[in-house]
Parts: structure tokens; sequence; C-alpha cells
């Protein structure tokens, strides 16, 4: 009795709990969402899956390199070519002259201690400005010798000038400094699109390669296979930057995946089909039977066959945007990233051959999902070149690619979103233009 | 609302569009269950955002032939015991015969549930010692036998039959407390 109480006890307040916490809902917090999303996307990035990516990402991928590359290539200081000015070391010897005679007679010729000099660079077709540089003495002690101020010059560059110019071991040794003034042009700021357009080596770069890749899957039940291309690439070179291009022809295998339904004798066994009998007239009573023995089929299998191997064949096309972060006379090395092509040309899928023993076969369903004709992807590298001859180079590239669409046509194994990992190797003949600069 | 049968297939196919669908549907109810399990807020959130990323790794091996709710619900009570057992759940009192020192009373003991509100009730088994919670969630809530529960947290049916037990006689005194 007592125990009857405890148990309807018990469910009274289990009846409570249930009905009002068990239908209770709780609104997270914005915060678990993003903090979900981060490490979701932390963890495919991980695993090479780029499906979730921020679609902004993509873009500022390219822009990154194309704006490291422009960054390296200002930083570098090519475009401030000091070497290249012939008449600097004549300026810095006739200062020289004149400091280490620090007075000047009052009588000499203004033409003598007047200089101009013009600035420029080696090429005939320059457009840089020309920068004149005037030195006068001092005025026979009427006037006072005048430092070289800042404020005096009319722009930066004018200072950069002049400290190429009176180098400042020379500046610092002259008691009695001939008096120099910046005149005519202040040297307008360059914009990053006028060095850009600066005359710079331009050469064609035309190559063969072989790339085997190793294409792994975002299907984990799939594991990487092998891929193998070979291209013609050709690449237009812009002083550091690189345009390439190019065809090449990919060889790329997959499993084929069957299913096939058949009937199997395992458990009924066999009768005998009684084609004829004929009765000896000797003995009446026994007829002879002409039999053949007919299998009972008493379950369908299904049975999964993975044995055949399907062939593709791809034409791709790549457009990448590179730049040379080394570029030695003997080897470079140079980041490349763009777009690649895929149409797919040719399929070569065997049909699967079976031996079902003591089986039949009913149906064969073919499980290996079609593929897309066109697919569109991603791919950068780093290359390495090395010249072992005037006009040719070797090039090895470690070479990533990933695939933005699915490469099969509404695959039940989900997306087929491809990226691979592969090892450019190639040779390639450079032809320089005849009005290179650099 | 019933959920869309694209978003399975999304989720399977790890469109975050598709993740977080269905992180919509099923937040709210599944982070009651886990406030269930915990004292704190943080930590329950904690547990979901784990049970989710399961959830979204595991879904390609869902059957949808099944509820999707129980096999959610299924992963979000799996991860909060793993959770509890990191920490090292302790069972108190394994004496199958100790029921505590309550009694009921005479005559028709109605606990209405106009007397609490549903939040009281949460906080009442939030209370609860870790051993006792899980044991009274899986058995009140999910609808464990003592069998299943053994099982789940590796103990003997009568360690579940007592930790039962002192939960609803722990519960009592709570109610009870707030009653006065």
């Amino acid at each position: 009795m007592n125990e009857e109480k405890f148990n309807r006890e018990d469910e009274r307040l289990d009846d409570l709990f249930r009905s009002s916490v068990g239908e209770m809902r709780s609104e997270p917090s914005a915060g678990v969402w993003k903090k979900l999303n981060r490490q979701m996307l932390r963890s495919e990035l991980l695993k090479f899956q780029f499906t979730n990516l921020p679609k902004a990402f993509w873009g500022i991928i390219p822009a990154a390199v194309i704006i490291t590359g422009i960054a390296l290539y200002l930083g570098s200081g090519e475009n401030v070519e000091t070497t290249n000015y012939p008449v600097m070391e004549e300026v810095t010897a006739e200062v020289t002259k004149e400091a280490t005679s620090p007075s000047l007679p009052a009588e000499a010729p203004q033409a003598d201690a007047q200089l101009e000099v013009a600035t420029t660079t080696t090429s005939s077709t320059t457009t840089s400005p020309h920068h004149y540089i005037t030195t006068s003495p001092p005025n026979n002690g009427t006037t006072s010798p005048q430092p070289i101020l800042a404020s005096q010059m009319e722009s930066r560059e004018s200072i950069t000038v002049l400290s190429c110019l009176y180098p400042e071991p020379i500046l610092s040794g002259i008691t009695n400094p001939p008096t120099i003034q910046a005149v005519t042009n202040p040297i307008p700021q360059e914009t990053p699109w006028e060095i850009l357009r600066k005359p710079v080596s331009r050469s064609l770069d035309m190559g063969i390669n072989i790339t085997p890749d190793m294409v792994f899957y975002s299907n984990p039940s799939s594991s990487f296979k092998y891929n193998y291309t070979f291209d013609f690439g050709a690449r237009y070179n812009l002083g550091r930057f690189y345009i390439q291009s190019g065809a090449g022809l990919t060889y790329s295998t997959d499993i084929g995946d069957y299913a096939i339904s058949c009937l199997k004798n395992d458990s009924v066994g066999f009768y005998y089909y009684v084609n004829s009998f004929y009765v000896e007239p000797a003995n009446p009573e026994n007829p002879q039977f002409e039999t053949k023995q007919v299998t009972v089929y008493d379950s369908v299998l299904y049975l999964y066959d993975y044995s055949t191997k399907n062939k593709y064949y791809y034409l791709q096309i790549p457009l990448t945007v590179g730049y040379r972060i080394i570029n030695k006379p003997a080897w470079r090395l140079s980041v490349e990233a763009g777009l690649l092509y895929a149409y797919l040309i040719s399929i070569n899928e065997p049909a699967p051959t079976f031996y079902i023993p003591e089986g039949r076969i009913l149906d064969i369903e073919r499980r290996t999902p079609e593929r897309n004709k066109h697919s569109l992807g991603l791919t950068g590298g780093v290359s390495v070149e090395y010249q072992f001859a005037r006009n040719f180079f070797l090039l090895i590239e470690p070479t990533f690619k990933y695939y933005m669409q699915s490469i099969e046509e509404n695959s039940s194994r989900g997306d087929k979103q491809p990226y691979s990992i592969g090892l450019r190797a190639g040779i390639w003949y450079r032809l320089n233009f005849k009005n290179s600069i650099r | 609302m019933p959920l869309e049968p694209n978003i399975i297939e999304g989720c399977v196919k790890q469109k975050r569009k598709a993740q977080y669908m269905l992180y919509q549907h099923f937040a709210s109810p599944m982070l009651a269950l886990c406030m269930r399990y915990f004292r704190n807020r943080e930590e329950a959130e904690d547990v979901l955002q784990e049970g989710f990323i399961k959830i979204f790794q595991k879904i390609s091996t869902f059957r949808q032939s099944g509820s999707l709710e129980g096999w959610v619900r299924r992963i979000m009570i799996n991860q909060a015991i793993n959770h509890l057992k990191a920490r090292k759940l302790v069972f108190l009192d394994t004496d199958p015969h100790i029921l505590g020192n309550w009694i009921p009373e005479e005559g028709p003991s109605e606990q209405g549930e106009q007397l609490f509100k549903h939040e009281e009730l949460m906080k009442a088994i939030q209370a609860l010692p870790p051993g006792y919670k899980v044991v009274f969630n899986l058995y009140v809530f999910e609808g464990y036998s003592h069998k299943e529960i053994a099982e789940e947290l590796e103990i003997s049916e009568n360690t579940s039959k007592s930790q039962l037990s002192r939960a609803r006689n722990y519960l009592r005194k709570i109610l009870e407390e707030r009653k006065k």
C-alpha cells in the first residue's frame, strides 16, 4: 500500500518535470553560432576543404598576390636607378675639386664654376624628368656661404637627387661650400601606374612540362588518386611580373562503381527437368528418362563491384599571374595564382565483367556518377627556374589546384570538389624582345 | 515547424547555409536539454557547440527513415554525458534500499504545476548533484530504462535506481522549501 503511494508520488513528480521542463526551449546566445562557424571553418581548412570559405577570400587571394608583388617591386628600389646616372660622377668630381680649393678666385669666370647637370636614365627613349642642378661659387665674401637646407629644396625628390650627387662625406668635408641651388623642375610623385608603365624588360617564355598530381576528393570514402598532365605553357614577362597560359592534357582515373543483383542457389539446390523419355519394349515397366539438371535460385544477392578503372581525359587551360620574388641571372623564384578551366574531352569507362558461381546476373546498375563537361578551379604555385643555357631554363613548380564546382553530375557521394597537390617540371625557352630595357 | 528535406542534403554536402538552418531549428530545444545537465549556461552552450560539430560531421551516417530530432537528441545527450565523464562523474550512495527520508503526505499531494515556474523547476534539476542529475534526466526525460542507463553510464542497475530515488527526494525537498 505504502509502496503504491510512493510509486504514484514518483510518477506525479516525474510528470511535473516532464510536462514543464521537458517542453522548455532556451535561445542560445549569438556567439554560439559564430564560434561554431569559426571552429568548423578551421577544421575544414585543415582538411583543404574550401566549400564554406567566404566568397570575399577568393578575391582577396589574387589581390594580395598582386599587392604584395607591387610592394616587393617598389620596395626593391629598382625604380631608383642611381647607378645609371653617369653624369653624377662628374658632378661629384667637380664638387670635390671645388671643396678642396676653398677660396676660389673672385675673378673666376662664372661659366667655369657654374655647372649644369642633366640627370637622365640610360634609355634614349626615357620619359624620366630631367633635374638641373646649378652650382655657383661664393660671391667673394660679400655673401656668406649658404648651407644646404631642406627648406630650400622644392621637393623630397630634390633632396634625394642632391644626396646622390653630393655624398655626405664630401658635403661634410666642404668648409666653404658653394651655394647649391636646386632650380628648375620639382620631381613629381610617381603613381604606381606610372611606375608600372616605366620601360621594363619584356620577354616570352615557352615550355613543355609534365605534372604528376595527387588528387584528393572531399568525399571521405575516396582516397587520393594520381593525375598526370602534359602541358605546353607560355609566359609573357613584364619586368618581374608575368602572365601565363597554355594548354594541357590531363589523364585522370577513378574507380568504376557498379551494383549487381543476381540470383544464387545457396539452399534449395537443383532439380532434374525431363526432356524426353523412351520405353524399351523389352522392359516396359522401366522407362528411360532423358533429363537435364536445373538450378533453383532461391535468393537475390546484391553485390558491389569496384574492380574497373575509368579513365578520363581533360583539356586544361590555365590563366595565371605571377611575380618573381628572386630574379638572379642563374635562377629565379616566383609565386603565381590564377584560374584553371578544365574540359572533359574523352571518357573510357570499361564495362564490368562478373562471374557468379552457380548464379545468374539479373541486373547491373551503374552507380559511377556522370562527370561534368566543364569545371573551373583555382590554381597556384611557387616556381623555381634554373637557367642552364643562355635561353633555356628548367622549371620546377609545386602546384596546388582546387576545383570550385563539383566534377560530377548529381553525385550521390557528396560534392566531389577535389583539390590536388602536384609537381610541375619542364624545360623552357626564353625569347627576349629587342627593345627590352632590363 | 517541419524541417525542409533539402536541408539534410545540404548538410551532407557541408553547405554552411543548410547547417545554419539545421542549427536554427534545433538549437533552442537542444540548449534546454543541455542545460538540464549543467549548472551554468556557458557550459551548456559549450556542449551545444561541440554537439553540433559532431552532428555536422556525422550527418552523412543519418538514415533518413529515422527521426532526425531523435538522432540529434541522442548525439547531444552523449556529448553531455561525455563532458560530465571527462570531469569524473561521481555517483554517490549506491545502496538501492536508501530511499531518503521523504515520506509522502497523507491525502492527495497535488504539487500543482501552477505553484512552480518552468525556470524554477529547471533550477531545481540543475541544483542536483551530477550523478543524480544524469540518471534523473535519462530516466524521466529520455525514457531510458535502468538497464539502459546502467549500460550508458557503465554503472550497475542498482546504482541507477538509487540515484534516481535520491534525485527525486532531493527535488522534493527543494520544491517544498520553495513552496514555503
